[in-house]
């Protein structure tokens, strides 16, 4: 299948979400402080991280224009990934 | 032995050379999605080894954590994120036949990999100047090892950034570009679990 790239205002866009959602992670990963994180913390960077890995899927690499299925296939690998990820240090917290 | 009439089989219609089956329902060329497919299985078993050995040492990795610049760890990724943008605007700009533009955002692609590799070494160089190599603990050898590698793709993506914007054509530059945001996306998963989650 032939790569025709996004517009330029749907880049621009996905790349300002991309920058928000980064202060997202830094303010839920609480960059300047060496507390602890709560649950509700932990869920919240693995939801931004989910989402900001879709975006650049989807926009950057243009996954939007593939199948159906091949997107299914992405996001579910994805959020697989993750949610083991946060479950593993969910566990841990409890 | 009962012979039964043959009928005639049509000939199966030969392969096209772009007929990449299901692959051909992605964009771009299909090595490169099997390549991202490959990078996302192997980075995605250490991330869950990383998360695992966190959970079983808990005060080892958080005290080493709390030793990094997680600021900067954060600015580090948007300047990946941003650089990941310039690409994706130099392959729309030679998809609109304008290589001097194209060449402009590669340029900036490539300036902003290189700011990402060279806090990547002040880090570094801050670990090394206090006696913290790979061997100080576990949580060292996997920091160093995932964000090294992670460094080497991005050293290898400048390479190739620059080779396709010097032999410019359509499907290089994709595959190029490709690569480049691949190298974006482990980062994006990469930054929080190593640098943040606690």
């Amino acid at each position: 299948m032939k790569f025709i790239s996004p517009d330029r205002r749907t880049l621009t866009i996905c790349w300002l979400v991309l920058m928000a959602l980064t202060v997202g992670t830094m303010i839920s990963g609480r960059v300047t402080s060496e507390v602890a994180l709560s649950a509700f913390l932990i869920i919240s960077l693995g939801i931004i991280t989910w989402f900001k890995s879709m975006l650049i899927l989807r926009y950057y690499l243009n996954l939007k224009s593939a199948s159906k299925g091949w997107n299914k296939a992405f996001n579910s690998y994805l959020f697989i990934v993750l949610g083991i990820i946060t479950a593993i240090f969910l566990i841990g917290k409890f | 032995m009962d012979h039964q009439p043959q009928t005639a089989v049509a000939p199966l219609p030969a392969a096209s050379e772009d007929d990449w089956s299901v692959l051909s329902r992605l964009p771009g060329n299909p090595m490169m999605w099997i390549l991202i497919w490959s990078e996302l299985a192997v980075f995605g078993l250490f991330f869950i080894g990383f998360a695992i050995a966190h959970v079983l040492q808990p005060e080892v990795f958080t005290q080493s954590q709390d030793s990094l610049n997680r600021f900067l760890g954060g600015i580090n990724t948007m300047v990946l994120v941003t650089s990941g943008f310039c690409a994706a605007l130099a392959v729309r700009a030679q998809q609109h036949d304008n290589p001097a533009r194209m060449r402009l955002w590669i340029l900036g692609a490539v300036v902003l990999g290189c700011v990402f590799l060279w806090v990547k070494y002040l880090e570094y160089a801050e670990k090394f100047s206090q006696n913290i190599g790979l061997e100080t603990n576990t949580f060292y050898t996997l920091y160093f090892m995932l964000t090294g590698f992670h460094a080497f793709h991005v050293v290898f993506g400048i390479v190739i950034l620059i080779i396709v914007a010097w032999k410019n054509n359509e499907e290089n530059l994709e595959i190029g570009a490709t690569f480049w945001h691949m190298v974006d996306l482990i980062w994006i998963i990469l930054f929080p679990l190593i640098y943040l989650l606690r």
